[in-house]
């Protein structure tokens, strides 16, 4: 073996010029011929690169005990998906990224990344409707189309996006029903708390402000916290108490809604706590399930495929989906993959026009989910229901 | 490629941000921690006077710098009251009082909603007009401003005004007996740093084309302040070093091939480690003279 290397090492030197040069043209031609034949038998064999479809939930930082859930439901989506085969015999690939609300000066450069590095076919995402904004002039520009797990129809107001996409639910529709409750409960005077005017947020406030009056309720305050981390309400709910209100609503999320709870049983007593279904969280649940018996809330009705849902989403994580959003975007990365069965797995303008005539596809989320002009979810009236808690349960108001 | 494009243009922001700062704090050791606010100011002029006004880009850009300066002079004569570790506290409350503005004067800057839809910058005349389209064309635009605050930096720092700046950060009292008026430096060196500052933050507005509060708050006056301490103190090319670095070292964690359970956490526990590690045994800087 060490003659060999020797025999090699000295052949150099016995070498010409116009040798070298036409090992090298060899060489090149070689690696040329290798390239077409390995082309031309992928081709001939059909395509089998995994298809990359990108995720953008917030992982770390404000909002990241949401992000992960939803991860979890776009991961069990790539998981039943490939183990049925794949997009036309391709299997998923899912690149997982993080943006959260403290971290948006990061979503450009992410967004970028899984466009033109990772080439994503498709995106999911994001943790709540900020990061968004910020990424959808570069999705639009790059024609890469994003599915929306939690996004408020307040995101294309300003601009219209054409590759942008949403499974969530129409948040008036679930105010509605919460109004509708506080109107049979002759619950008339109500404040308004949230911990931020933006986003989700502020969509929720404005949408109860402007249906409020129908249901003969009155806003008697907004109280706009200003901070999206806050977990001291005592001097607001001291102010809320002398205002003398028939019910609270608060627009948080169960993170942060726990200690609202337990801090008005303190200081408020026994005035009624109205939400939406971001206060249905398991997580929450967990932590305060006493002081949620106080807790009045709308939330999306279980679908016929949810039961199904909660069982191999228990098989696969240990633990039960603790936000509707789970489902939406697991019903978001299989409607993408369902639009790529159709397309054969090409992406861009192909992909956005069949995404656009998504019609009545049967989620876990809602039984019939199709995307209206704006490519928002067409929610039906009756998809929310009245919920609290008893004995550390959820359970229906009837 | 639009990536790298990407990547390049947010270096050219916070190069121009990094120098800005590196002649407050390197050159003349005045520890602020106020710079996102200039930065937020220059960003909110440039998005408010194209979303609302029409205005060219390039006249905003004046019109932010000269706001800023402005601002920057108001607070400067405050500040001066101020030493050490003092003037840092109080700058830190300078920048949640412009943060604050932002948040909360809706009116005019839509508070938390923020600012969507910002026009890219154009020019020329009459019915010639040039519009940055694309972010080829931005990141050359970009280039431009970034080497025009280098080499006024520069030309700052090795005049006899720049001598006068580091003299101050060496000892303040001593160059008050040759009869310098120390005020006017520090006061005048605030004010040209802020104007700089507003420069990056019009580039940023027309750039991400949406602006809310988030971006301008505490964290980011020491992420910039990382960059200058990081580069080097009193190094105008450790600021592009250490702007480099930071901007380019998360996305380099990004290909570092993790679990998608945990890739997100672990990337911030690597970057801060590396961050550590940097600091230990280069306490000076990438490329710094000078050390806190």
């Amino acid at each position: 073996m060490i003659n060999l290397f020797y025999k090699i090492s000295t052949l150099k030197k016995y070498m010409t010029k116009t040798a070298k040069i036409i090992i090298g043209v060899v060489v090149i031609v070689l690696i040329a011929w290798l390239g077409y034949f390995y082309k031309k038998q992928a081709t001939q064999m059909g395509n089998t690169e995994p298809i990359k479809i990108g995720s953008i939930f917030a992982l770390t930082g404000l909002g990241a005990s949401q992000g992960e859930q939803e991860l979890k439901g776009v991961q069990l989506a790539v998981k039943e998906i490939n183990e049925a085969g794949g997009i036309s015999g391709r299997q998923i690939e899912l690149i997982s990224e993080d943006v959260s609300l403290d971290k948006l000066n990061v979503a450009g450069s992410v967004a970028h990344k899984l466009v033109d590095i990772d080439k994503v076919m498709a995106i999911v995402g994001t943790t709540w409707d900020e990061p968004a904004q910020a990424i959808l002039p570069i999705i639009e520009a790059a024609k890469v189309p994003m599915v929306g797990q939690n996004q408020t129809r307040a995101l294309k107001k300003d601009n219209p996006f054409n590759y942008f996409f949403s499974t969530w639910y129409d948040n008036e529709v679930g105010v509605r029903e919460l109004l509708s409750y506080a109107q049979k409960m002759r619950l008339k005077k109500v404040v308004i708390v949230r911990p931020i005017g933006a986003g989700f947020y502020q969509y929720v406030s404005d949408k109860i402000s402007s249906n409020a009056k129908e249901f003969g309720v009155e806003i008697i305050e907004d109280i706009n916290l200003n901070n999206p981390t806050v977990n001291d309400f005592r001097t607001d709910l001291a102010k809320i108490k002398i205002k003398k209100p028939d019910a609270v609503i608060i627009v948080l999320n169960g993170f942060t809604g726990c200690p609202f709870l337990k801090q008005a049983g303190e200081i408020i007593g026994n005035v009624p706590v109205l939400s939406t279904e971001g206060s249905g969280d398991y997580y929450a649940l967990s932590q305060c399930s006493k002081s949620m018996e106080n807790l009045y809330f709308s939330y999306p009705k279980e679908t016929s495929e949810y039961a199904s849902f909660v069982e191999r989403y228990d098989k696969a994580f240990g633990a039960s989906p603790s936000t509707p959003s789970v489902m939406t975007a697991y019903d978001a990365l299989k409607i993408i993959a369902k639009s790529l069965e159709s397309t054969n797995g090409e992406g861009g303008e192909k992909l956005q026009k069949v995404l656009a005539q998504t019609k009545s596809y049967k989620g876990v989320s809602l039984n019939d989910i199709s995307f209206d002009e704006l490519g928002f979810v067409a929610t039906p009236l009756d998809a929310f229901e009245m919920r609290t808690v008893k004995d550390g349960k959820f359970v229906k108001i009837r | 490629m639009e990536y790298l494009i990407h990547l390049t243009i947010l270096f050219a922001i916070y190069g121009i941000l990094g120098l800005s700062l590196n002649l407050v704090v390197g050159y003349t050791g005045l520890l602020s921690v106020t710079h996102a606010a200039f930065y937020g100011i220059g960003a909110y002029a440039t998005a408010i006077l194209l979303t609302s006004f029409g205005v060219n880009f390039f006249v905003s850009v004046l019109a932010a710098i000269i706001v800023s300066a402005v601002i920057a002079l108001l607070i400067g004569l405050i500040l001066s009251k101020f030493d050490d570790d003092y003037y840092a506290l109080a700058s830190f409350g300078f920048n949640i009082i412009i943060f604050s503005v932002f948040l909360n004067w809706q009116e005019l800057t839509r508070g938390p909603l923020g600012i969507p839809g910002i026009g890219k910058p154009s020019f020329g005349i009459s019915n010639f007009q040039f519009l940055i389209s694309n972010n080829l064309e931005f990141l050359i635009l970009a280039l431009l401003f970034l080497g025009l605050i280098y080499f006024t930096s520069r030309f700052i720092v090795n005049s006899s005004f720049g001598r006068i700046l580091k003299a101050i950060r060496e000892d303040e009292k001593a160059i008050q007996i040759f009869g310098y008026n120390t005020l006017y430096y520090k006061l005048a060196i605030f004010v040209i740093s802020a104007a700089m500052a507003s420069v990056a933050g019009s580039l940023f507005a027309s750039y991400i084309t949406f602006i809310d509060p988030s971006s301008f708050w505490l964290m980011e006056s020491i992420f910039i302040l990382a960059i200058v301490i990081l580069g080097g103190l009193s190094n105008l090319k450790g600021s592009l070093l250490g702007a480099l670095f930071l901007i380019l070292l998360p996305e380099a964690l990004r290909f570092v091939g993790m679990p998608n359970d945990i890739a997100a956490q672990m990337r911030q526990v690597i970057y801060g480690v590396i961050l550590i590690l940097l600091m230990l045994y280069r306490p000076q800087g990438l490329a710094g003279e000078y050390k806190i």
